[in-house]
């Protein structure tokens, strides 16, 4: 543990004082990563979410996920939940943006209202789930400032390892460190440092699949543990099927019509 | 003919099985128990005890056309007027390019504000189930909805007026007496059938989004004329134009929110009601996962003291917590206070899951007025607590 601060200490020390040709480096590496991230364009996909708790306690959560990426702009999802039932056809859609607060509607279906929220708290946790709101919109590049890449591995596979700092406001985290694989350019593992720089979550990255002949990797189970109180959260994300909607259909004016 | 029917029986048996989640029906039933404060004597009962039921289906046999159907029923054992059920949704939607139209029953909703609802109008509030207005019983219409880059055009026509339901003896509706809702009457000769219209146009521009509306037909906050011979009120209908103007904007974790309508009812003074205020969020306050909501609102209604309305002057101020767990536990508590009057209308919810399945709702509200001038006085002995249990499948 006082390993993990120590380190952390030292990754947020590194960040800020990293040479400019190792930020520089390091900048390269994550376009090549939302780059080889990229291309599977309209999508939508089934996500299983389990939520344990350390005391053995566990929820089934399952919610359908469209997404379409943006040329320019950050991607836009919605969320609609298929259970618990309460919440069958709630609906949350976001504008990922590329350096301020992500824009953020939700629709009730019991009394079909739509109603703009405020995206502010970040670091606040998605439906009593290990993932924080920041850790479920999408990554963009300028979300970050980076700093050194230091190589090592993850499993036994090869990585990059990049820090890197939210550069927008009301993160929970004062740091990440990111493994990505030598090849694909995708993280293997992700850990988050919160405010007093310790070692707070780590997330798994696994069974990566390419969608595309160019690259389109996508995750298909994601791991999120909280080293500090023991909870794990898992998403496994079915096969990302071609949609056709485009990017009207992820407004707020016809979040009422999705299902 | 027998065998016709058999023959194609059993060829439907020879056919692959539908999908199952071609047609999946959702819904609950739930519980809810009711307790009043005692009002000095008087006959009403001062305990209610209801069941209800909803379920709910949608069938999409193309990327054009989707059938939707939520039908909900509630029974009050000891209440008639208390039993009731209602089409909240039975519509065919047909999607077009950039367009919408949809035929049947629907529910919608406009507005921005956390303490009281200004420019909602298509559907008539059902009270029984929520003295907050934000459950709706639902309304016939035809809509037609176009949906450009930078506006959305609604334009509805609503061919038949659905009356507000007051319940029985045991409904305390804040009337200084007990309504009669059997006897209603209308302005119009054509009372319930009278076709009205709305229309609407709305906007999304960065972090300010809005919306002008319109409606012309029978306005679905009812007058009341007393029969002194019994003692009752009879609801009255009137015909009246309304312009509403939503809007907000959204600034970090600070929301500036404004309803404001126009109304002029026939044969009546124009008037203009307006709701606007703030929500703030305070998320990293707390630390941990709580988030806590701070709203403050200020209501106004230009008819004044001697006008139906309770908010005419009051200010809101509530609280919304949400623990953020995976029961989704959340408690709102708000007071309105009148400052004209000193009176008070206060509210505390608590809203939890116990099990995947099963919801709790508590809901409790506390009338504080003691000026005959004031509308509010009529419901100082509403104070009222309702327990509610939901099961969800």
């Amino acid at each position: 543990m006082h390993l993990h601060v120590l380190a952390a200490i030292a990754a947020v020390a590194l960040a800020i004082s990293a040479s400019p040709a190792a930020a520089a480096q390091a900048q390269a590496l994550m376009e090549q990563r939302r780059a080889l991230s990229s291309g599977w364009e309209n999508t939508v996909t089934d996500v299983h979410m389990t939520i344990r708790k350390s005391n053995g306690s566990s929820v089934e959560r399952l919610l359908r996920q469209h997404a379409i990426e943006m040329e320019n702009d950050g991607n836009r999802t919605i969320n609609v939940f298929t259970s618990p039932k309460d919440v069958d056809g709630l609906a949350i859609l976001t504008h990922s943006s590329l350096t301020g607060d992500d824009d953020q509607w939700l629709y009730l279906p019991s009394n079909a209202r739509v109603k703009r929220i405020s995206s502010a708290n970040r670091s606040g946790a998605f439906i009593g789930s290990e993932f924080a709101y920041e850790d479920l919109s999408s990554f963009e590049v300028p979300k970050y400032t980076y700093g050194d890449v230091a190589e090592g591995e993850v499993n036994g596979q090869p990585v990059y390892i990049v820090d890197s700092v939210p550069s927008y406001a009301n993160s929970g985290y004062a740091a990440l460190k990111s493994y990505l694989d030598k090849t694909t350019k995708q993280p293997l593992q992700i850990d988050f440092f919160n405010q007093r720089h310790e070692l707070y979550k780590r997330l798994t990255l696994g069974e990566y699949q390419s969608y595309t002949a160019d690259g389109a990797w996508r995750p298909h189970r994601l791991e999120m543990a909280n080293v500090l109180n023991g909870n794990v959260t898992t998403l496994v994300y079915d096969d990302f099927v071609a949609a056709n909607k485009d990017a009207r259909a992820f407004t707020a004016n016809r979040l009422p019509q999705i299902r | 003919m027998n065998t016709r029917i058999l023959s194609v029986l059993s060829l439907a048996a020879m056919l692959p099985a539908v999908p199952a989640t071609s047609l999946e029906i959702d819904g609950f039933v739930g519980v809810r128990g009711l307790l009043y404060e005692d009002d000095g004597g008087t006959s009403r009962p001062e305990r209610a005890l209801a069941f209800s039921g909803q379920v709910e289906t949608d069938y999409v046999p193309s990327d054009a056309i989707r059938l939707s159907l939520r039908a909900f029923g509630r029974f009050e054992p000891e209440e008639e007027d208390g039993t009731y059920w209602d089409l909240p949704i039975a519509k065919l939607t047909y999607f077009g390019e950039a367009w919408q139209a949809d035929v049947g029953f629907d529910t919608v909703f406009w507005g921005r504000a956390e303490s009281q609802r200004v420019v909602n109008i298509i559907n008539q509030p059902d009270l029984i189930r929520s003295l907050r207005a934000d459950v709706t019983l639902g309304q016939p219409m035809a809509a037609l909805r176009w949906f450009g880059d930078v506006v959305t055009l609604e334009g509805y026509v609503l061919p038949f007026f659905r009356e507000r339901k007051f319940g029985g003896d045991a409904f305390r509706e804040g009337t200084p007496l007990p309504v009669d809702s059997d006897r209603s009457t209308f302005e119009d000769p054509d009372g319930s059938r009278h076709v009205d219209y709305a229309a609407r146009i709305s906007t999304v521009l960065g972090d300010f989004e809005g919306g002008l509306s319109l409606f012309t037909g029978t306005l679905r906050n009812p007058r009341f004329d007393v029969d002194a011979e019994r003692q009752v009120l009879v609801p009255r209908y009137v015909i009246g134009d309304q312009v509403g103007l939503d809007a907000q904007y959204t600034r970090g974790s600070t929301l500036f929110k404004l309803e404001s309508k126009h109304v002029d009812p026939r044969g009546e003074n124009a008037f203009t009601a307006a709701v606007g205020g703030i929500e703030q969020v305070f998320g990293a306050l707390l630390g941990g996962n709580t988030e806590l909501f701070g709203f403050i609102e200020y209501n106004y209604d230009s008819r004044g003291t001697d006008g139906p309305s309770i908010y005419q002057n009051d200010i809101f101020i509530g609280t919304r917590i949400n623990f953020s767990n995976v029961l989704d536990t959340n408690m709102n508590a708000g007071i309105f206070v009148d400052l004209e009057h000193g009176s008070s209308l206060g509210r505390v919810a608590l809203d939890t899951r116990l099990t995947d399945a099963l919801r709790l709702t508590v809901d409790a509200y506390v009338f504080e007025a003691d000026d005959p001038d004031d509308a509010l006085f009529s419901a100082r002995n509403a104070d009222q607590v309702a327990v509610a249990l939901r099961w969800f499948f």
